[in-house]
């Protein structure tokens, strides 16, 4: 059996808007016209501008339909669309098309956040557990005024950052029951609690952190964090920097005082690897 | 007898002289249409279907089958649509022969100036 092309099928399903005796009669034929005119187009533009008018025209089409079916058919009703519906038609698509758009980047940012979340709470129990666990201690080397995290192999020269800070470091990392491979990370907490104090999704928002990872193209786990650059480190990673913007309505208490994230975001920055 | 004057909406009016020669399915109609409005009407194939199902439930044009291609519908003009078609045309034909008896036609528009 021959798969049909993937937006024809989208077409298909997007006629169920119609009314079912409208769909059953004129469905497939509707269909069908619609592979013949995309057959007849010699070019990639012209399928697009094929798909383009397509999208405009079927909610007006739709609407006009539905109205119909529940007025009856009437001849005089207009058939032919217009340029200001076809345009109207298309900045609703457009809007409708932004929205879910949107929806969707921002479902998957709040899984991933849930997910770091669910994995914090995991590693914090573990943590009460194996006293310790996997996150690392920061080494103060006074004589270079660094602080230095063997694990993350990097050395942060402490004008900004100090060893009052939390650092944490992850390397590489799945969770458990997800795909997802997390890149390795690096957190520095402005206040007294590393992130595997958090125990939910708004003390995670709220934390002030900067925060680095060492992939290419970079994604911060949490949306609310603003990228304030990236430094190529002497063994080839790419450091990513992050900060966490002051956010209204958050709890103090997961600020710490006189603390600036962007600051501490620009001394990650000036970060050199062994 | 005075023939029945309709207002076929231009959409309409366009599938029916589409048709008038033989009978077309729905892609070939939209390339009629396209051609003799000099590109000016371009359906997709809501609109045309929408029209379709009108002009079926009037009764001015019937669907029949080809044996040859059972994947597409094609459509033909009744014997109604047939006399749709050339009362409308008589109009049209009526409207043009005033217009170039009052030279509106070609941008010859004289009226309202007064001379």
């Amino acid at each position: 059996m021959v798969q049909e092309y993937r937006p024809l099928r989208v077409y298909r399903a997007a006629l169920r808007l119609y009314p079912k005796t409208h769909r059953e009669v004129y469905g497939e034929q509707m269909v069908q016209t619609l592979e013949d005119i995309l057959a007849g187009q010699p070019s990639s533009v012209g399928r697009c501008m094929v798909w383009l008018r397509v999208m405009c025209e079927l909610p007006l089409n739709v609407i006009e339909e539905n109205s119909n079916n529940a007025e009856g058919i009437s001849m005089n009703k207009l058939t032919k669309i217009t340029n200001k519906q076809l345009m109207y038609g298309a900045l609703a698509a457009l809007v409708v098309c932004g929205y879910v758009t949107m929806g969707v980047v921002w479902h998957h940012q709040r899984n991933q956040i849930n997910s770091l979340n669910q994995y914090v709470q995991t590693v914090s129990e573990n943590q009460t557990a194996q006293n310790g666990g996997g996150y690392i201690a920061s080494t103060i080397i006074p004589s270079e005024n660094a602080v230095y995290l063997p694990l993350a192999n990097l050395k942060l020269h402490a004008t900004t950052l100090t060893e009052k800070f939390v650092y944490d470091y992850q390397d590489e990392h799945t969770i458990e029951g997800s795909k997802k491979v997390f890149p390795a990370e690096l957190n520095v907490s402005l206040h007294s609690l590393s992130t595997s104090n958090f125990s939910t999704t708004k003390q995670f928002d709220c934390s002030q952190v900067a925060y680095a990872d060492f992939v290419t193209p970079s994604y911060p786990v949490n949306p609310r964090w603003k990228l304030d650059g990236n430094v190529k480190l002497t063994d080839g990673r790419t450091m990513n920097v992050y900060y966490a913007p002051h956010i209204p309505g958050c709890d103090q208490t997961w600020k710490a005082n006189d603390v600036d994230s962007k600051a501490v975001a620009d001394a990650l920055l000036k970060a050199a690897s062994y | 007898m005075s023939k029945e004057y309709s207002q076929l909406p231009q959409v309409a009016f366009s599938i029916l002289l589409a048709l008038s020669l033989r009978e077309r399915h729905g892609y070939e109609i939209i390339k009629q249409v396209q051609e003799d409005s000099n590109n000016k009407i371009i359906l997709g194939p809501g609109a045309l279907y929408t029209s379709i199902k009108q002009l079926r439930t009037r009764g001015l044009i019937v669907e029949v089958s080809h044996a040859d291609d059972v994947r597409r519908r094609y459509y033909k003009l009744s014997d109604a649509g047939r006399n749709i078609l050339a009362s409308e045309l008589e109009y049209y034909e009526n409207a043009v022969l005033l217009a170039k008896n009052r030279k509106l036609l070609h941008g010859n528009y004289s009226y309202g100036t007064g001379v």
